[in-house]
């Protein structure tokens, strides 16, 4: 066996040139004297050929723009500070004057209502993965979509995997959506939302659905922002988590529909809600990403759904 | 010498020695904040890395994504790079290992036994299978490539193989590597470089040969 397995290395090295001038000899002798081996050496010689004609396929259009994306992600990531220099003082303050002013009139409006929560989803009205239950902690689903979907699909691979959290993760990979399933702490939580707030602006729209732990009810809230899912999971206990979900949900409701956004984006000169007038920036990005969630219990359970 | 002996396949499509001389120029210029150098080695690899990758992991939206990760990584780990091997071999070991690990944890492929490979074709792809094998005359590679049906058994049989057996030949025969550029790249031995290509032919030999059966 061994000595066939040598010819046949002889052999495969004689079609690919890559045998001394003393080796080539010897096969030359060994055809010339064996036709099964001089048979072998033709059909290794097709097989060889055959796989040297496959049609070479070309690279999509995009992977160097995707490629830029991904780099501008991850350098916004490394120096959180070069977006504010960014902005000049004039935009600040007109924006600070926005915000001061719609602040006030969400607590206006958050005084007067009743809080009577926002209609929540059905179990799962938009049939987009799994979706299963803790019996205590944070236990989330954020639906994203995007046009972008490589370049962000990418960026939050890399940032799972950079988190430490490929131990606890799942995935489902479906040609137009990619679905990641993580347990962590909250400290890993909140360093992965630090990292996914660098893509935020590439979503087309970001929706957090939180189980409330009866059966079927969820809070749904509507363009979420990284900071608000951070405050969400990081509260002491499962009641008061949902009941801050319920809050961000009319908020964001309300948000949508009080008038002033127009005006707001074009001071950005891009489209945003009043939430996000400043890029949020969570204080946990000071924390050490790496194994940060190894010495805490993994109480926060989410789904990451990208749709394209 | 027997025709098969004669027969006289070109597999060095890479001009080695110019591709290495001038990515070490790109190199350094990115190195030293020149990002378009970058951009021109993006463009000058993407088409073969990603068929590469294609072949060994067959997903075409994946294997888009693993090449857009493949540069993002090798950026990323620019200052990593030595020069000890080329940039080339270099990018696709990247390339390969990301591709190894996603199949890995995908499992997507799964070896199928022989018996099974039978009845898979239909009669014109058995047909234009069994002419190409028992055709004594040296195959031209640009005619085969014109004939679908044989590139489709082709791609079918390659699926087959086992990840590290897959990645050997494609690196082999599709991109057109030395054994030592393979041992570079996958980070074996030479001599595990001969062994596992043999088996991967004679594997790729056996597939084909069943589908007549």
């Amino acid at each position: 066996m061994k000595e066939e397995m040598s010819i046949d290395e002889l052999l495969n090295g004689f079609v690919d040139g890559e045998l001394t001038t003393r080796e080539e000899t010897e096969v030359r002798r060994l055809i010339e004297n064996d036709p099964q081996i001089a048979r072998r050496l033709q059909q290794l010689q097709k097989c060889k050929v055959l796989m040297n004609s496959l049609p070479a396929s070309k690279a999509p259009a995009g992977i160097l723009d995707g490629v830029r994306a991904s780099m501008r992600a991850g350098t916004q990531q490394e120096m959180p500070q070069t977006y504010h220099k960014l902005t000049t003082s004039t935009k600040l303050f007109s924006r600070r004057l926005v915000s001061v002013a719609a602040m006030i009139g969400f607590v206006a409006v958050l005084t007067t209502v009743v809080i009577t929560l926002s209609p929540t989803e059905g179990p799962d009205s938009t049939n987009s993965g799994p979706f299963v239950a803790s019996a205590s902690g944070f236990n989330g689903k954020l639906e994203m979509k995007t046009a972008d979907f490589i370049a962000v699909d990418s960026f939050l691979k890399r940032t799972i995997e950079d988190n430490g959290f490929t131990d606890s993760l799942s995935e489902i990979r479906e040609t137009n959506r990619h679905v990641y399933t993580i347990r962590c702490g909250k400290k890993g939580l909140d360093s992965l939302l630090a990292d996914l707030d660098n893509i935020w602006d590439k979503l087309d729209s970001a929706k957090l659905l939180v189980e409330t732990g009866e059966f079927g009810e969820q809070v749904a809230i509507n363009e979420v922002t990284t900071e608000q899912i951070s405050k969400i999971a990081g509260q002491q206990s499962f009641d008061k988590s949902i009941e801050v979900a319920k809050d961000f949900a009319v908020l964001n409701n309300v948000n949508g529909q009080l008038p002033g956004r127009e005006i707001l984006s074009s001071i950005d000169n891009k489209t945003g809600g009043l939430l996000k007038i400043d890029k949020p920036f969570l204080t946990s990005k000071i924390i050490e990403k790496r194994d940060v969630q190894d010495d805490e219990e993994k109480t926060v359970h989410l789904t990451i759904i990208i749709n394209r | 010498m027997t025709e098969a002996a004669d027969l006289n396949i070109s597999n060095d499509r890479i001009p080695d020695r110019k591709i290495g001389i001038e990515d070490a120029g790109l190199v350094d210029q990115f190195r030293r904040g020149d990002s378009q150098a970058m951009e021109r080695l993006v463009l000058k690899y993407q088409n073969r890395i990603y068929n590469v990758i294609l072949k060994i992991c067959t997903d075409p939206d994946d294997a888009a994504e693993l090449t857009q990760e493949t540069f993002v990584k090798v950026i990323e780990n620019i200052h990593k790079f030595e020069g000890r091997s080329k940039f080339y071999t270099w990018v696709f070991r990247v390339a390969v290992n990301l591709t190894l690990n996603y199949c890995q944890r995908n499992a997507k492929l799964t070896l199928s036994s022989l018996d099974a490979e039978r009845s898979k074709y239909d009669s014109r792809e058995t047909q234009v299978l069994k002419e190409f094998l028992s055709d004594e005359h040296s195959p031209d590679p640009e005619t085969l490539a014109q004939n679908k049906e044989l590139c489709a058994l082709a791609v079918q049989a390659l699926t087959k193989l086992d990840d590290a057996q897959r990645a050997v030949v494609v690196l082999r025969d599709i991109e057109g590597m030395n054994y030592a550029q393979i041992a570079d790249v996958l980070d074996i031995e030479l001599g595990t470089v001969r062994s596992r290509l043999s088996r991967a032919r004679g594997r790729l030999r056996k597939i084909l040969e069943a589908s007549l059966l």
